[in-house]
């Protein structure tokens, strides 16, 4: 339960981690509270961390039981905000450290918490893990030495972690399609879980092995996965291998063990200690296998990231010649970032819009990432200046975060003004419905809803994160605003609505012109096979293997 | 036989004392002959010693000849090798060279880099600022637009209703609200990072763009 502090009553909130004087374990401190300036949710908090910089929270997070406490204050159910703050601490250190917290609203005012001071413990290695390791990395090594397979360099294998429908899966399926059916590609799957894109897989005649979770919560489980996921490798006469997302590191080492020459996807715009925080906790993987997982970002062949920005955020890991950038497209391409007029028409009827509203839509999975709470926040401000703007929420889903969003609507009135819709297996009418697309994610490496509205003539207003930045010019192409502050975010949104429907058009096409060369998924996959006959090449060459071409 | 020849006849006496020396003569004829040979097979076995060494020293000569016209083959190549190396080697000194300027090149591009990211993080953090700075303005000017859309909205009769005090009270407050977004204008671009980003805001307009 919230400890209420005594503070004045425009001042309300406290931090529920960490408490004071905690002993916090690990390299990150995650710090969570809540905050009403004014009886409202603040539109900015930061929190400073002794070593570990400034860094702004994600607000606007359901804190049901603040709204308990203050029943009268609507924002007291959407009060809380959370922000993680990975500190340089070497293992085996102890630090105490003070945290402050600083929230506010523009023409409100500024409230700064009562500083913390906590403990920080990162524990030591352990010198046995680190033998085991290397025994068992031996055994594995021995074991594949016995193995003596014939490799294909047109064959690629895969490791992947899901074969559900959703962003990271669709796109691997369209770039299997295409260097399957445009490229001469034969390619074998390795899923951590099943899922429907199996079925496009055998019709692409693709062989699909389901493996488990990556273990990793232990040096034996690791080493073990490892060996496993390099046997398989090594026998599966694959002459290449692909790795997907950050968190397929098992795979990554047991791609290099295998002596697979291996492209490694990373699509996360985290640092290691926040993305290990978030998905595995304070203190996993123990430090051997996250040694494993550093060497193997450094020694892959190739690392490959979808933003310039997530390729500086890994550099310090690997070496330049060994990061690239290879931006995807999209199949809405086609459409030349120009929606029919008709097409447009039918679109807004279809979706209930009258002729004279301006549709805003934003598309994506309903959660505290995507921002949905502050973006809604803004239009209720700003709401009586441009009441006929409509906001189209397409991605509801029946989360905590999503059941928020709800009653955050009902609670402002804003039921005429913002619209939740449920996912949409085809979102293509919202967009073609749409005057302005809003990306309002806290991070992003590089949203393909902003490409798919460029491709339909739609301009953007998006935060400045990551490849954000690298598809919208401020002012030109788009509108960018700070993340994670509904002031800042209230302001772009008034910038794109103040603009006129010429203007606006404007900005489509200088977005889409400023996009074209790569917003064609062709160029996408070509770009991937280059790479990756390239690196089958140089390990045919090295073995003094003959190439097929 | 005995040496003792009397009781025989003269001339068989005569006969026998002749055959005597004969033989003496014959004896020392072989063991002159005896000695000729041991020496002419002394002489023998030393020239055919003396052959074998022959044939064995010209078999080493040749093969010393083989080993020599082998060595000098080797030492042709590898002269030409030498040569070849001396080549590899000063192409070797120039591309090490050549290698140390663009390592040279390349510290210095990755300092500039460093240099350029964090000038960049820095004109990030001036443009955060400036942002800041204009979507405050900008929010004021939301705050006043709401409160001339509270007065719009007011039904016409009760706008008609307003005393004209109250409606110059209006008035007064929005000339004041404007008052203060001018000075709030002024005062950001007096700020450093409005100077910072004054020659970005020139080119602009040079280059006609928004």
């Amino acid at each position: 339960m919230t400890t209420m502090p005594d503070v004045e009553p425009s001042r309300l909130g406290g931090l529920d981690t960490p408490v004071p004087d905690a002993v916090v374990t690990g390299p990150v401190v995650y710090v969570s509270g809540w905050a009403l300036l004014g009886g409202r949710a603040p539109s900015f908090v930061e929190v400073s961390v002794e070593g570990g910089g400034t860094m702004r929270a994600r607000t606007r997070l359901p804190r049901p039981d603040v709204a308990e406490a203050f029943p009268d204050l609507g924002d007291a159910a959407v009060s809380g905000f959370e922000v993680r703050v990975p500190i340089d601490l070497p293992p085996g250190e102890k630090r105490t450290v003070s945290l402050w917290v600083r929230c506010r609203t523009a023409g409100v005012g500024e409230w700064v918490l009562p500083k913390r001071t906590v403990v920080l413990n990162h524990p030591a290695a352990d010198l046995d893990d680190a033998e085991l390791a290397e025994e068992l990395a031996a055994d594995t090594a021995a074991a594949l030495a016995r193995v003596e397979v014939r490799t294909d360099p047109r064959h690629l294998l895969v490791f992947t972690h899901s074969l559900a429908l959703g962003g990271g899966q669709l796109w691997l399926q369209e770039l299997l399609t295409g260097m399957v059916n445009g490229h001469g590609w034969r390619a074998s799957v390795v899923s951590e879980s099943d899922g429907p894109l199996r079925a496009d897989c055998a019709e692409l005649g693709i062989p699909v092995h389901v493996t488990t979770h990556y273990r990793h919560s232990t040096v034996a489980s690791y080493e073990g996965h490892v060996g496993e996921l390099a046997r398989f490798a090594k026998c599966s006469g694959a002459g290449v291998a692909l790795v997907n997302t950050l968190g397929a590191f098992v795979a990554a080492d047991a791609a290099r063990r295998a002596d697979l020459p291996t492209a490694w996807v990373i699509h996360e715009s985290f640092t290691l200690p926040d993305f290990a925080y978030q998905n595995y906790g304070p203190v996993s993987p123990p430090h051997a296998v996250w040694a494993r997982w550093e060497s193997s970002l450094a020694e892959v062949d190739r690392l490959l990231f979808v933003a310039e920005a997530t390729r500086e955020l890994f550099l310090p890991y690997s070496k330049p010649e060994r990061c690239r950038t290879i931006r995807y497209g999209t199949p809405m391409w086609k459409f030349g970032g120009h929606t029919r007029p008709e097409v447009r028409r039918h679109a807004r009827q279809s979706l209930g819009f009258a002729d004279d509203d301006t549709v805003l839509v934003t598309l994506g999975v309903v959660e505290a990432r995507k921002g949905h709470g502050p973006l809604v926040s803004a239009m209720e401000r700003i709401r009586d200046v441009h009441p006929r703007a409509r906001l189209s929420i397409v991605g509801l889903q029946w989360s905590t975060y999503g059941r928020a969003l709800i009653d955050t609507v009902r609670r402002a009135g804003l039921e005429d003004s913002v619209s939740l819709v449920p996912v949409q297996r085809d979102p293509l009418p919202w967009l073609q419905a749409a005057d302005i697309f809003v990306n309002s994610s806290d991070i992003e490496s590089l949203p393909r809803s902003i490409l798919e509205s460029v491709c339909c003539g739609v301009p953007v207003a998006a935060t400045d994160v990551f490849g954000a930045r690298e598809m919208i010019v401020d002012g030109e192409t788009g509108w960018l605003f700070e993340p994670n502050d509904v002031d800042a975010l209230t302001s772009a949104l008034l910038r794109a609505l103040d603009s006129t429907a010429a203007e606006r058009n404007g900005m489509a096409r200088a977005a889409h012109a400023l996009l074209a060369d790569w917003l064609d998924p062709a160029g996408y996959a070509r770009d991937y096979s280059a790479v990756l006959a390239e690196l089958a090449d140089q390990r045919c060459t090295t073995r003094g293997d003959h190439v097929d071409r | 036989m005995t040496d003792d020849l009397t009781g025989l006849p003269g001339r068989v006496q005569a006969e026998l004392t002749r055959l005597r020396a004969e033989r003496q003569v014959f004896a020392a004829e072989q063991d002159r002959l005896k000695s000729r040979l041991a020496e002419t097979e002394h002489e023998l076995q030393t020239l055919v010693s003396s052959v074998r060494e022959q044939a064995e020293r010209e078999r080493h000569v040749t093969e010393l000849a083989d080993r020599v016209r082998l060595l000098e083959t080797e030492n042709a190549a590898a002269t030409t090798a030498a040569a070849e190396l001396l080549r590899d080697r000063d192409a070797l000194l120039t591309e090490l060279a050549s290698c140390r300027e663009v390592s040279s090149r390349v510290h210095a591009l990755e300092s500039d880099i460093g240099v350029a990211r964090r000038e960049r993080d820095l004109l990030r953090a001036e443009l955060t600022t400036s942002r800041e700075d204009r979507d405050r303005l900008r929010l004021r000017l939301l705050d006043a637009e709401l409160v001339l859309t509270s007065t719009a909205v007011s039904s016409p009769v009760a706008a008609v209703a307003v005393p004209a005090a109250d409606a110059s009270s209006d008035d007064a407050e929005l000339r004041r609200q404007v008052d203060d977004l001018t000075r709030e204008l002024e005062a950001t671009r007096r700020t450093l990072s409005w100077r910072v980003t004054a020659p970005l805001r020139a080119l602009r307009r040079k280059t006609h763009r928004p």
